[in-house]
């Protein structure tokens, strides 16, 4: 519990005292004409709500129901499958805390979360500066970077535990033949390392679509700021960390907020890399609940008991977080918070040490920078395919794979190439399963989720970026909570909510699924990158007579044009990687009505796997989503917000 | 929580909470009988290897050809997936009509099956091998359909143990550590034998080396997991560990991703494996390894015997779903029907017809027969369930942290116990 807020404190912009950044989440200003009657003002009092409606609607629909089941569920004595034996009160949590692997799960978890979001953070902040850079190759390294956000999650992690192999793995190989290793690491088998190889799979699937959050977010500091900050005679890191940094905040609560929220409900990539291993020394509560629930005791009511838990846990650590994060706009102003001073003082301090060091080192870095200078056109497409080329090595390692024949999968050592380069693969993976309808099929689900996400956090976004109005911080707290329950423990819930309104096997309830679970997300995004354009464009539009909405489409969408490209993607690939929840709600042979990621899992047998017609069908699936990146990508790239405020 | 709500409105919130989903769940589910439709039902089926789908598919596909107006659902569930959408259709009422499963005594407990000569002609049902439908029976009654089965045994490398100076398989333990040492001692880092504890089978490999000690799971009907030669055994292995004498990390791996490639490379010389099984028996033909066949070495004076494993189907109790059950089950059962889906998988049958048609198979002949007196798990007591994933998690980390054998063992003995 005590160190989360160490690390939040480490990147948090609010310890550099530098004044507010012009990003108030709710600026105050008196728009409107005083009301004609009271009919109008009620019309006007209402607009929050009416915005709102849809996503409200839209989360307590889905999300409700599985929720507060799962609260009954612990309540309740439910036997090993399934079936209930009457009310236990508080007996499943009774018996969850009698369990002896408790203490070290939740050791596990918060040194999950902590490693894993602040190296993420770390990473993706470096990266996103990196991004927003002009250099030969930009945009491969961008399309490098979508390939492991578009990979479902379940493909990744089962690429890595192929990777960690001991023996026949590939990173031992690699490790060995540049003389790092004598012999081979069982990288997810020793329980002394695989917890740590592990985050490191973590890691490296949170830092892209962090990274595109900060980038997004960096894309909205106007180019003035920080070269008025330059003309001031600011050094490079002096202009981050007064200019960049401050501004950077919203995007940096939403990336951490997020990051934290994904990380502490991680069950794919545990579980399909030490799912078939004994012990808990790489469970985290959600695997944890997991194994109480199907896999070892069977107790779907102990298993409940810790899904609460675990909501509470979450619940209060992002509190935490939010708090600590929050910055010293028009929310805090006029209360002088208490410690305030001593803050002030402590951030002088460590401007004056900061500034001394800069003098400090000046003679080393001065000749440094020039020298940087002159390779900076080499050096920085070079950083690039650095950068690319690690993040793609795993899908590399998975096309090769799946070119491979199942002697070479496990030959010792592994060998990088194939002996034979199987491409029929390619071919027969589409007689293998119907492997075209599973496009299909997930593509219309993807499709229609992601349009309808838009259209319903649009506007909800936008009304809690213009107005302050009470329930705003109730509505984002749902937007939030409803982010909290890791799905798994949602599942006989939202299993018992599709039966009850038929929704079995069927689109809309999938979609619907999908979009209550994806609004969050997309309703926070937007809602930073909204506040974080000036209202005055807005005061100047409705003075030339647009009314609020078409002031949001024609006025503020095109601004957050970068928002709404990390959205869109964003929910594409969430949907299109979806699982858990298809698996158990919409799959259905006889009707066509299996998704892609559900599909493949027939090449997982009992016995055997065949990795690589799972691979292949895998690399197939990462190309719609790189496709659509490659398509709306170039609106990532700066200037279009610059190009209007100025 | 933070609201001044009276501790005591809480908890009244939450029972009745509770209660309206106890109620709810008690509705949906199968006391009384759900509701099944005579034209339709639903199946849901493992995913043995990449050849299940495209049988099934035929299958159903030639049934509802026969039986105009009938249909079948037909779903195939991978193993990790199984129970857990199993469970989740019986918790929400949304019974299949036929599932297949490694177990099935909770859910006759839970009387939501039917018996067997309800959806099972005679014919059917005296086809069935004595020893499986004895091990499908709970509470003396049949319930569950003996579906496919393995033997399970030692795979030995004839080439390495002939290096080692060892004529065929250790029949002993003392022969075994013997050796063992003398594997160890021989160039080439081979391993003597791979051990394979993780959750996919570790409790088959302990109970083999258990049994082969003369323990087991129970004594004379009762459960006796901590007998002394069980915690003798777990010791064994922890020591076979610790000493060396198999691949690193034994509590983290599993046969068909551990120790069966490293037996198909000729880097292991002995393991635990399904005798006959298409999918280890491929690798090995593979890798050109000289193997033979044995059951696990004694102690104690133990009788050897071979470890029997069997997957079921098990109807489910609908209303109005017997006939369609029974016609369709009749159909899997023919001979013409089953014997290609044995092969398909590459597993054992469990019935009489289909042991004569296959017992002069090249690959599988030789082990027909020795289904009949293989040892098998206690599957048809419901608290097994329990026990498998317990153990699963539980009797590697044992050998990974070096716990002490009897405390662990103890403890599993305890959940049996609770269980009944």
């Amino acid at each position: 519990m005590t160190t989360t807020p160490r690390t939040a404190a480490t990147a948090d912009p609010a310890r550099n005292e530098s004044g507010a950044p012009p990003t108030s989440p709710a600026p105050r200003t008196g728009t409107a004409p005083p009301p004609a009657g009271p009919l109008r003002a009620l019309w006007r009092r209402t607009v929050p709500v009416r915005w709102l409606a849809p996503g409200t609607l839209l989360i307590a629909a889905v999300i409700v129901f599985p929720a507060v089941y799962m609260v009954g569920m612990s309540f309740v004595e439910i036997n090993r499958i399934g079936l209930t034996d009457g009310f236990a009160g508080l007996e499943n949590y009774r018996s969850l805390f009698a369990e002896d692997e408790l203490p070290g799960v939740v050791g596990n978890t918060l040194l999950w979360v902590v490693v894993v979001v602040g190296l993420t953070v770390l990473a993706s902040l470096a990266l996103a500066q990196f991004l927003a850079k002009d250099f030969f190759g930009r945009r491969f390294v961008r399309l490098a970077l979508i390939v492991p956000w578009a990979t479902s999650l379940v493909m990744t992690a089962t690429v890595w535990r192929f990777i960690y192999e001991g023996g026949n793995g590939l990173l031992n190989r690699l490790l060995m033949d540049l003389r790092i290793l004598d012999s081979p690491v069982d990288w997810y088998k020793d329980p002394d390392v695989a917890f740590y190889s592990l985050m490191a799979v973590g890691v490296i699937t949170s830092v892209p679509f962090t990274a595109y959050v900060l980038l997004s977010g960096l894309q909205t500091i106007p180019g003035e700021l920080t070269e008025a900050a330059r003309i001031d005679g600011a050094g490079p890191w002096t202009t981050w960390r007064r200019v960049t940094l401050p501004m950077l905040r919203p995007s940096l609560t939403v990336a951490l907020v997020l990051n934290m929220l994904h990380v502490f409900n991680a069950f794919a990539l545990i579980w399909v890399i030490m799912g078939k291993t004994a012990g808990n020394h790489a469970d985290t509560s959600v695997t944890f609940m997991y194994k109480i629930a199907f896999t070892g005791r069977l107790d779907t009511g102990e298993a409940a008991a810790l899904g609460v838990l675990n909501v509470i846990a979450i619940s209060l650590l992002i509190a935490v977080l939010i708090r600590l994060l929050r910055g010293r706009g028009p929310v805090a102003y006029g209360t002088e918070r208490p410690g305030a001073r001593a803050a002030e003082a402590l951030g002088r301090r460590t401007r004056h040490a900061s500034a001394a060091l800069a003098r400090a080192v000046r003679p080393v870095t001065g000749p440094l920078a020039a020298g940087w200078r002159r390779v900076r056109h080499i050096g920085l497409p070079l950083a690039g395919l650095c950068v690319a080329l690690f993040f793609l090595a795993p899908y590399a390692a998975m096309f090769l794979g799946s070119l491979k024949t199942d002697a070479e999968l496990f030959q010792v050592p592994a060998d990088y190439l194939p002996d034979e380069w199987a491409w029929s693969n390619y071919a027969d993976v589409w007689d293998k399963i119907p492997l075209a309808s599973y496009f299909r099929v997930s593509l219309v689900v993807a499709l229609v989720s992601t349009a309808v996400v838009l259209l319903v956090a649009a506007p909800a976004a936008f009304i809690l970026a213009r107005r302050d109005f009470r329930g705003r911080g109730a509505f984002l707290g749902l937007v939030l909570v409803s982010q909290m329950f890791p799905a798994v423990a949602l599942l006989i819930g939202l299993y018992r909510e599709a039966v009850f309104t038929g929704g079995i096997h069927s689109y809309w309830f999938i979609i619907a699924v999908n979009c209550a679970f994806n609004v969050a997300f997309a309703i926070w995004i937007l809602h930073t990158q909204f506040a974080s354009i000036p209202p005055e464009i807005d005061e100047a539009a409705m003075l030339d007579g647009l009314g609020r909405f078409r002031i949001m489409v024609r006025m503020a969408l095109p601004l957050a044009a970068p928002a709404l490209i990390t959205v869109t993607i964003f929910t594409f690939i969430q949907v299109w990687n979806e699982f858990v929840v298809s698996l158990t709600v919409f799959n259905e042979p006889t009707e066509n009505r299996v998704p892609l990621t559900v599909g493949v899992q027939q090449f997982v047998g009992l016995y055997e796997t065949n990795y690589q017609y799972l691979f292949a069908a895998s690399l197939m699936a990462i190309v719609p989503a790189v496709i659509l990146f490659a398509l709306i990508e170039r609106y990532l790239v700066s200037g279009l917000t610059k190009g209007s405020t100025k | 929580m933070s609201h001044p709500v009276p501790r005591r409105a809480v908890l009244r919130a939450g029972a009745s909470l509770a209660s309206a989903s106890a109620v709810a769940a008690l509705a949906a589910c199968g006391r009384p009988v759900a509701a099944g439709d005579p034209d339709s039902i639903k199946v849901v089926i493992a995913q043995y290897t990449e050849g299940t789908q495209p049988y099934w598919r035929r299958l159903v596909a030639k049934f509802e050809d026969r039986h105009p107006g009938k249909e079948v659902k037909l779903q195939i569930i991978d193993w990790g997936n199984l129970q857990t959408q199993i469970n989740t259709m019986v918790q929400t009422g949304q019974l299949p009509d036929i599932a297949n499963l490694n177990l099935f005594a909770d859910y006759a407990d839970a009387d939501l099956l039917h018996p067997a000569e309800d959806v099972l002609t005679p014919e059917v049902r005296a086809d069935f091998l004595p020893a499986f439908a004895a091990n499908a029976s709970f509470r003396g009654r049949q319930y569950a359909l003996p579906f496919l089965a393995t033997v399970n045994g030692m795979y030995y490398n004839r080439t390495i143990l002939r290096d080692a100076g060892f004529d065929g398989a250790p029949r002993t333990r003392d022969q075994f550590l013997d050796a063992v040492e003398a594997i160890k001692a021989l160039p080439g880092g081979l391993v003597p034998y791979g051990l394979a504890l993780g959750i996919e089978s570790g409790h088959y490999e302990f109970g083999t080396w258990a049994r082969a000690a003369g323990g087991g799971w129970t004594a004379d009907g009762r459960w006796a997991i901590d007998s002394e030669r069980n915690v003798e055994t777990l010791g064994f292995l922890q020591d076979l560990a610790r000493r060396g004498y198999t691949q690193p990390n034994p509590g983290q791996t599993n046969r068909p991703d551990g120790t069966w490639p490293l037996f198909a490379q000729g880097r292991a010389a002995m393991v635990y494996g399904a005798f006959g099984a298409r999918a280890f028996l491929d690798l090995i033909e593979e890798g050109d390894v000289d193997y033979g066949l044995a059951v696990h070495p004694v102690s104690h004076g133990a009788e050897p015997v071979a470890h029997g494993i069997q997957d079921y189907l098990m109807a489910f109790r609908k209303s109005g779903n017997r006939e369609l059950v029974r016609d369709f089950l009749s159909f899997f059962y023919r001979p013409e029907n089953y014997v290609p889906y044995l092969k398909t998988e590459g597993l054992l049958p469990t019935t009489r017809s289909a042991v004569d048609v296959l017992k002069d198979d090249r690959r599988v002949g030789r082990y027909v027969g020795m289904t009949g007196r293989a040892r098998f798990d206690p599957t048809t007591r419901p608290v097994w369930a329990e026990l498998l994933g317990v153990m699963g998690n539980d009797l590697g980390r044992a050998v990974s942290e070096n716990e002490p054998p009897a405390k662990v063992l103890r403890e599993f003995q305890a959940i049996a116990v609770s269980g009944g």
